[in-house]
């Protein structure tokens, strides 16, 4: 009978270190934010230089990657006899991309960094 | 209290588990290096732990919930009687990377200003384009067993799915995007914006302690 005891207590301790980890982080960012010496705004440009470029298409980085991975996963929806539900997931997985490459940079002539 | 777990019996369930795992692998390591050429350690940083440890806390609640398990993964994470795969955790920090650079490269193009709003707006594109890939990634997941629902509680489901996963994708993204972007627009230094992002997901702990409590 000690044991499930011991495993109360336990599970005890560990639910008051959980909510002390808490209690500490909130203090730590209430602390943080208040006494913080706020530095003047920079107006940085932020670059994303690297783009994949195939066949006449240039694309960034990310929404590249995006592409790939909702493609592996559609095909291996194929291969494993989920062609249906496959389908219709990667037509819905499309929709952000579709709207990224509508509100490309190219798409409004501006000059990208 | 947390550890780290080696599953030395790991079975693939599926060869796409296998391919899933390294896709989802070489992505979190390609965004990796990508993110520190663009915005060096610290930054880099703040877009990869948090989403992680924001993730954990999230999935051994959803776990100890009783809705679903992880089988066959090769290195969990072990804490308050669940394990979590850590490849789920990279998986948060491709999500989070992807879906808060897509927000972010449609909302600006629609709306310039950098105020509040454009960050809400970029929270809440962020958040919907997850669910948009979820409505792929949870069916098959679950259809090839990469994570299995428990379908014995009752609840609304879409493909197989419940739609309080969907919902939870949204939340994680979007708050995730929305505390990220917060943070990074603030003037505070590089070094106070690096320990206020870290410690904040934690600050859901103090949820957690009545959670644990009263399951």
């Amino acid at each position: 009978m000690a044991i499930p005891a011991q495993g109360i207590i336990m599970e005890f301790e560990i639910i008051l270190f959980i909510m002390a980890i808490g209690f500490a982080s909130l203090i730590i960012t209430l602390v943080l934010c208040l006494t913080g010496k706020k530095i003047g705004a920079k107006n940085k440009i932020e670059r994303q230089i690297f783009e994949v470029k195939f066949f006449n298409f240039q694309l960034k980085l990310v929404p590249f990657f995006y592409l790939t991975m909702i493609l592996i996963m559609f095909i291996i929806g194929i291969f494993s006899d989920f062609l249906v539900n496959s389908i219709v997931g990667l037509i819905i997985a499309l929709i952000p991309f579709i709207i990224y490459w509508i509100f490309d940079h190219k798409k409004f002539g501006l000059v990208r960094e | 209290m947390s550890f780290t777990e080696i599953n030395n019996n790991y079975n693939f369930g599926s060869e796409s588990l296998h391919i899933f795992t390294i896709m989802i692998f070489i992505v979190w390591l390609i965004f990796l290096v990508y993110s520190l050429k663009i915005y060096k350690t610290k930054k880099t940083i703040r877009y990869f732990i948090p989403i992680f440890i924001a993730s954990i806390i999230g999935e051994l609640c959803a776990q100890a919930s009783g809705s679903f398990y992880y089988p066959g993964y090769f290195m969990y994470f072990s804490a308050l009687g669940e394990t979590f795969p850590v490849i789920i955790g990279l998986g948060w920090s491709v999500n989070l990377f992807l879906f808060l650079h897509m927000g972010k490269d449609v909302v600006t193009r629609v709306y310039q200003k950098q105020n509040f709003k454009q960050l809400f707006f970029i929270s809440i594109f962020a958040g919907l384009f997850a669910v948009c890939l979820d409505f792929l990634e949870d069916p098959l997941a679950h259809h090839n067993g990469w994570w299995v629902w428990n379908q014995s509680v009752q609840r609304i489901t879409i493909f197989e799915v419940p739609l309080t996963n969907y919902i939870g994708w949204f939340v994680i993204i979007g708050g995730m995007t929305f505390l990220t972007l917060l943070i990074d627009r603030s003037r505070f230094s590089e070094n106070r914006k690096l320990v206020i992002n870290l410690s904040a997901p934690f600050i859901v702990f103090i949820l957690l302690g009545p959670y644990f409590l009263l399951r």
